[in-house]
């Protein structure tokens, strides 16, 4: 068994390593999701118009798409945090409009604009967020020190997180979003602002979740990143899915080989032009 | 109909729980503790909330005592520059002169009879139609003292001439005794004690009561939304309802333990400080019953539910700490509010004013503080917080359902735009 294998299962239960979890589950189902917003000075505001994909169990998912394509309008969809105008979601079967709490105790969600309360100690973040999100009480100690040990917080684990650095504080954010072992985990811009150390680093819990049967649906504008992690990607521009697959699929379809050639041709077979917005992927 | 029906699956979207009673309640008890840990551990929390409440009067009257006690050292040390006119030397005011020099705080100076002006003097003596007159300057305290040491001096020079004259003619010192009047109150000895501190207590208390628990309110609200945390527990397991319910307990608790804090603080002061300057006066005394107590901790609980009903209300539209202190800074006005009808120590409560919050609390412990109790009244009081907290509890239920609300996203949060919010909100939209 190499290193890799061993820091895979400290991540996952054990409960959950002793039960193979079946191939090709469906665990996120979305159709024809649409996000109005009222805007006070523009409007009506169509932030995302008729997506529907689906994920399934061992899956990295990527939702690619440029600045204000409607990716964390999405997933803050499917994270239970906005209400959708219209059309249907579901998280391991459960409703994100109807049983919001089984959602949102079956994912972890992590953003760019989810903190960590300072005033709380690495270890004592790791234990209230299992606890709050139903992880067996029991458990949880045991829980708490193999993320302590996994993620190397070991010197800081009773630090407060006031007093770590920006690296170790987004070390403890992403134990905590995998703190209560979801199978779903939804991920908005999870690389933004890390150094590359701390990428590889995510990189390879990405892969260790997906090891561990876990759904990793997250997005991005970075092409090389979707193309370096995902099973499959949607490219979202302006709201709507212009396309999902593979990579394979993708360069099959479009007949270029690179995802930013790809994402430009699905934007000329679109009608649409890529505009400033480009500059930032 | 239709737009009742839209109303309510909107609350059970965003209120939604899909647990068992026992799992919200193990919710609500862990997110409580986790804010009563987060809150104890900042500055700000333990300095309004604990430090204050509980050191603030302590030290304030101990402030006052040792200010006072020095005035009075430094009043009994001082010596009155008393000037005379110089034709008096002879006069039949010479001999009270004459005893008034040899007094240890008087330095008495002979002028010139001509001499109108006080100079440097703190009184001067002159004669006028065969009357002694004494000029002092009324809007100078060193005078007015002046004036009045020479008025006990005189009073207690005459005294002496009579003593002397009776025992020069030989007649018993006791025969003409002048009289005097004394006033004795009929108040029991707490009376006066309990009609102080239902003066001093009520309003301390409240004012107390809120500021401890502003803090805590808008670091809950305001605080968690700039910090980001605020989406991280929405995106969690707990249902909001036992979000909301938690931050309210934790508000509520703290304004309570700030209360009593307040109130333990206060007491033990006023004893401890204040009750030993009165020791002369036996018909002062500061004892408080447990009935009393008891209906003082019950006050201190329904003021903090209540204030911390109306500081979350306030601190729910903001997007940042500043926006929740200017939010909230109007609850303190409101707080103050009952100060106007306290001042008058005759108002007593009854069954209008038990229906105007803060003010029929305030009311209830005064009345307490002197041995009064009504219990319909407070029974009134009670209810009438209790309508009040269900009020503000529905309204910021009925707020929560606005996503730019809740997100803390949208432009600033001006007060125009909080009346158009508020408005949106209560009209469905």
């Amino acid at each position: 068994m190499d290193a890799e294998t061993n820091q895979i299962e400290s991540v996952v239960d054990d409960q959950q390593e002793k039960e193979p979890v079946p191939p090709r589950e469906t665990r996120i189902k979305v159709r024809d999701l649409v996000k109005v917003f009222q805007d006070e000075g523009r409007g009506q505001l169509t932030a995302v118009a008729d997506v529907s994909f689906e994920c399934y169990s061992g899956e990295i998912f990527g939702l690619l798409g440029t600045n204000g394509a409607g990716k964390t309008t999405t997933l803050r969809m499917l994270s239970t945090l906005l209400k959708p105008t219209s059309g249907e979601a579901s998280v391991m079967g459960h409703e994100v409009t109807s049983q919001s709490q089984q959602v949102r105790r079956s994912i972890g969600y992590l953003s760019t604009t989810t903190a960590l309360y300072p005033r709380l100690s690495c270890r004592e973040t790791l234990d209230f967020f299992a606890r709050i999100n139903g992880y067996p009480e029991s458990k949880i100690e045991e829980r708490v020190n193999h993320l302590v040990d996994r993620f190397g917080l070991s010197d800081y684990a009773d630090a407060r997180i006031e007093r770590l650095s920006t690296g170790m504080t987004q070390k403890v954010a992403i134990a905590r979003t995998v703190a209560h072992d979801p199978p779903v985990v939804i991920l908005d811009e999870p690389t933004n602002g890390l150094d590359i150390l701390n990428v590889l680093d995510f990189h390879k819990l990405m892969r260790e979740l997906q090891a561990a049967g876990k759904t990793v649906l997250f997005s991005t504008h970075t092409m090389s990143e979707a193309e370096k992690l995902c099973d499959r990607i949607a490219v979202i521009h302006r709201g709507r899915i212009l396309a999902c697959g593979t990579l394979d699929e993708l360069r099959e379809r479009s007949g270029h080989r690179y995802l930013e050639d790809i994402f430009v041709w699905l934007l000329d077979q679109h009608g649409e032009e890529a505009g400033p917005e480009l500059e930032t992927m | 109909m239709e737009g009742k029906n839209e109303i309510l699956a909107a609350l059970r979207w965003r209120f939604a729980s899909d647990s068992e009673p026992v799992s919200i309640l193990r919710d609500v008890l862990v997110l409580t503790r986790r804010e009563l840990r987060s809150a104890f551990r900042e500055s700000s929390v333990v300095l309004y909330s604990v430090l204050l409440p509980l050191l603030l009067y302590p030290f304030l009257l101990w402030l006052m005592v040792t200010a006072m006690t020095f005035i009075e050292g430094q009043q009994e040390k001082r010596v009155f520059r008393i000037a005379y006119h110089s034709e008096l030397d002879n006069g039949e005011y010479a001999s009270f002169l004459h005893w008034l020099a040899s007094q240890e705080r008087v330095s008495l100076v002979s002028v010139p009879a001509e001499t109108l002006d006080l100079g440097d003097h703190n009184a001067l003596l002159t004669s006028e139609d065969g009357t002694l007159n004494l000029k002092f300057v009324g809007n100078r305290p060193e005078s007015n003292e002046a004036r009045e040491y020479i008025k006990d001096r005189q009073e207690e020079f005459n005294l002496m001439q009579r003593e002397k004259w009776l025992e020069q003619n030989g007649i018993a010192s006791e025969a003409g005794r002048p009289f005097f009047v004394e006033g004795r109150s009929t108040a029991g000895s707490g009376d006066v004690g309990g009609y102080l501190l239902g003066a001093l207590l009520p309003i301390g208390l409240l004012v107390m009561i809120a500021l401890g628990g502003a803090y805590p309110a808008i670091d809950t609200t305001a605080g968690e939304r700039e910090r980001g945390t605020w989406e991280t527990l929405q995106s969690s397991g707990p249902s909001l309802a036992s979000i909301v319910v938690s931050k309210y307990l934790f508000v509520s608790l703290v304004c309570c333990i700030s209360g009593t804090l307040n109130l333990f603080a206060m007491l033990i002061s006023i004893r401890s400080i204040v009750a030993p300057l009165l020791r002369e006066n036996d018909s002062i005394t500061f004892s408080i019953g447990p009935v009393t107590l008891l209906v003082l901790l019950l006050g201190v609980v329904a003021v903090a539910f209540f204030v911390a009903a109306a500081l979350l209300l306030c601190a729910i539209f903001a997007r940042t700490f500043r926006e929740g202190q200017a939010l909230t800074t109007p609850m303190f006005m409101m707080i103050a509010l009952p100060v106007l009808p306290l001042s008058d120590p005759g108002l007593e409560l009854n069954g209008s004013l038990a229906l105007v919050p803060l003010v029929n609390l305030a009311l209830v412990w005064r009345q307490a503080l002197q041995g009064q109790y009504q219990p319909v009244y407070i029974l009134q009081t009670l209810v009438t917080l209790g309508i009040l907290i269900v009020i503000a509890l529905w309204i910021g239920s009925r707020l929560l359902r606005n996503e730019t609300l809740m997100s803390g996203q949208g432009p600033e949060m001006t007060w125009s735009r909080f009346f158009t919010v508020v408005k949106g909100v209560l009209s469905g939209r």
